[in-house]
């Protein structure tokens, strides 16, 4: 019998077609350009009526719970959740046959996994890594953006490239150079006196044996240590450090590395898969979810992406920090909710004031207890010594460009910034652990059970990379995962 | 005074704009789903963005934006071909050029696809809008209409293939005679 192939294309876009089918179509589309023609036009249609579903007001919305039809998008960090399908047993053996490898000097490293986009670099060549690939001395490899890479290097252990990675072997025996990007490092123990030595522009990590990682971009090398000891020396002072597990370090400058307590665990990046409405801040909050995830890496955390229709309670485990990004009101909230974030033990920086409510950071009246209203505003910084501030002080008007947002707190917040002189229109406030929040007249009241941060990032001041925004998010993101000074 | 970088900013958006409903409809003739199209248009507005200062602006930003959206697209293949049955490169590669020259048809049909949805009768034009809303799930949406998915993927395949019938009607009734 004939295929009825617009069934087919259907089933093909619905994503429901079985391998028989999609075989089938392919060898007709191959030969047909009729078909081929058909297959266009239902795309374009299936595409079209997406579009005018999501302009319509008079699409009565179905009340659902929004979960993913496919896979999981942003696919970097969620790569960091290997596929299992990689055969263990392979993987076994060829970091076994990696780490005997590395004891000559004709490679210093073996791919063990990787993601597409990933290549070696050598001279002015470039081509695409493979598993199994030993790297020769005068090899780099460079992992992309959105992507990701294993290798073993005999007598080290296990790296993870994260985005934009370079990394290649130094000049010195033992010694790696990362020129870029994020990598996080599980060493095996190391003889005595003859550490590792990791090495950026800034820095010199030397590893003892231990688990941690390490970023560097714009001039700033940030380093978190898991577990051990790695001892941290800043390259243009000379000045160094020891840096422990449950620590992290900043080299930026001529001083000697930055050391401070921090949670352990990575970042739960919450974003919307649903953009807003008007073109334009779609696109610029499209583009601030990617900006937000790179600012985390470059502070040298390891950052995993869930939508707001697909994070489930476990998604919480092992965190250092969730950031809950940009949503149009009602598709945050519901997945807030049914992941309890309010009562959730680990620190919150919130950029979405519409989520204010239900994490009790703010009453529920919209444009009473938090708002938006178009158009730029200045900025009053009222705590410019705390370290919320950011160094910042005075009055800003380089966050709020085309969006202004506010959120009016509870006895119980900290307020740093605020609207110049609306003393309930607060743009970066605070909740330590254990203050009040606020809950609704006659409910009990609940206390902060990890830090809160609220604060909105511009959508068109993250595209335009306002340092001053920037200062804000990080130390937004460093008091959050501060153990210092907790109660 | 509006800075050089608002300049490109505004210049950029409005070149991305006029051009993504067009740039999205590439994409997802070369990846499976919807969903995957929303991935690598993410990728695709990024790296354009990335890119822009690199543009230059005597050349056609039609034509590199769908250079960039076809290489990530394929990427986006690729990487995803491990775990699923797709459609193979050499398949893809041709309906990429394909679909370039289609755009001026495909914006015709995107043009009569709103009278067609209006022809539609309101229960089938409700049904179809209410499947395509954003984050719908079709077992909860079939669940509420007290039907199986199953059949409620064959009312929308009939439903989709009036509108695609109607739009080409529309199309060849405004052609020149």
């Amino acid at each position: 019998m004939k295929p009825n192939w617009h069934d087919s294309i259907q089933r093909y876009a619905d994503g429901r077609a079985t391998p028989e089918e999609v075989d089938a179509l392919q060898d007709a589309m191959r030969d047909d350009a009729q078909l081929r023609v058909q297959f266009l036009d239902y795309v374009n249609l299936d595409e079209s009526l997406a579009a005018a579903a999501a302009a319509r007001e008079e699409v009565s919305p179905v009340e659902i719970e929004f979960r993913p039809q496919e896979a999981r998008s942003f696919s970097w960090p969620l790569s960091w959740l290997w596929r299992p399908a990689l055969a263990t047993g392979l993987a076994v053996w060829i970091v076994t046959l990696g780490i005997w490898l590395g004891q000559f000097e004709s490679s210093w490293a073996t791919v063990v996994k990787m993601e597409s986009g990933t290549t070696i670099v050598c001279g002015g060549q470039v081509r695409a890594a493979q598993v199994g690939e030993r790297l020769r001395p005068n090899e780099w490899m460079e992992v992309p953006a959105d992507s990701s890479a294993q290798i073993t290097v005999g007598g080290l252990g296990q790296i993870l490239l994260g985005p934009e990675a370079r990394l290649g072997r130094g000049r010195q025996v033992r010694q790696l150079e990362l020129t870029s990007g994020f990598i996080e490092i599980t060493a095996q123990k190391q003889r005595p006196g003859r550490p590792w030595l990791i090495r950026t522009e800034e820095a010199e990590a030397a590893v003892v044996g231990t688990k941690f990682s390490l970023a560097t971009a714009h001039g700033r090398t940030a380093m978190r240590v898991e577990e051990g000891l790695v001892h941290l020396t800043a390259l243009e002072s000379g000045r160094s450090e020891d840096v422990g597990g449950g620590n992290r370090a900043y080299v930026d400058d001529d001083a000697k590395p930055e050391v401070a307590q921090t949670r352990q665990g990575s970042v739960l990046l919450l974003t919307s898969r649903i953009p807003a409405e008007a073109k334009w801040d779609r696109f610029n909050q499209l583009i601030g979810d990617k900006f937000v995830g790179s600012r985390l890496w470059q502070l040298g955390f390891r950052v995993e992406t869930r939508h707001f229709d697909e994070v489930q309670t476990q998604d919480l485990v092992g965190r250092a920090l969730v950031i809950v990004s940009l949503f149009e009101y009602g598709v945050g909230e519901p997945a807030l909710e049914r992941i309890h974030l309010a009562q959730a033990s680990v620190p919150v920086v919130c950029l979405e004031p519409a989520a204010y409510p239900v994490l009790k950071m703010t009453g529920v009246g919209q444009g009473i207890d938090h708002g938006f209203k178009g158009g730029p505003s200045p900025v009053e910084i009222l705590l410019p010594d705390h370290r919320l501030a950011g160094g910042l002080r005075g009055v800003s008007d380089r966050l709020f460009r085309e969006i202004t947002s506010w959120g009016s707190p509870g006895p119980g917040a900290v307020v740093i910034a605020r609207l110049p002189a609306r003393s309930d229109q607060a743009v970066l406030f605070a909740y330590e652990s254990g203050r009040a929040l606020v809950t609704p007249s006659g409910m009990p009241p609940e206390l902060a059970p990890a830090r809160r941060v609220g604060l909105f990032l511009d959508p068109f001041a993250v595209t335009q990379d306002e340092k001053e925004v920037w200062q804000l998010f990080e130390a937004a993101v460093d008091w959050c995962v501060s153990t210092e000074g907790i109660r | 005074m509006d800075s050089p970088g608002d300049n490109r900013h505004h210049q950029f958006l409005r070149l991305f704009t006029e051009h993504e409903p067009a740039l999205r409809t590439y994409v997802r003739s070369l990846v499976p789903t919807r969903n995957d199209a929303s991935e690598v248009m993410q990728e695709v507005a990024v790296v354009l963005w990335e890119k822009i200062g690199e543009f230059d602006e005597s050349r056609d930003f039609r034509k590199w934006a769908f250079g960039v959206a076809r290489f990530q697209a394929l990427a986006f293949v690729r990487d995803r071909a491990r775990d699923r049955h797709v459609f193979d490169e050499q398949l893809l590669e041709r309906l990429a050029e394909e679909a370039v020259t289609a755009e001026p048809r495909h914006n015709a049909q995107r043009e009569s696809l709103d009278t067609c949805l209006k022809r539609l009768p309101d229960r089938q034009r409700a049904l179809v809008l209410s499947a395509y809303a954003p984050g719908t799930r079709m077992d909860q949406l079939a669940e509420k209409r007290g039907q199986t998915p199953m059949s409620l993927y064959k009312v929308l395949h009939r439903i989709r293939q009036a509108l695609l019938d109607c739009v080409r009607r529309e199309m060849a009734r405004q052609e020149p005679a």
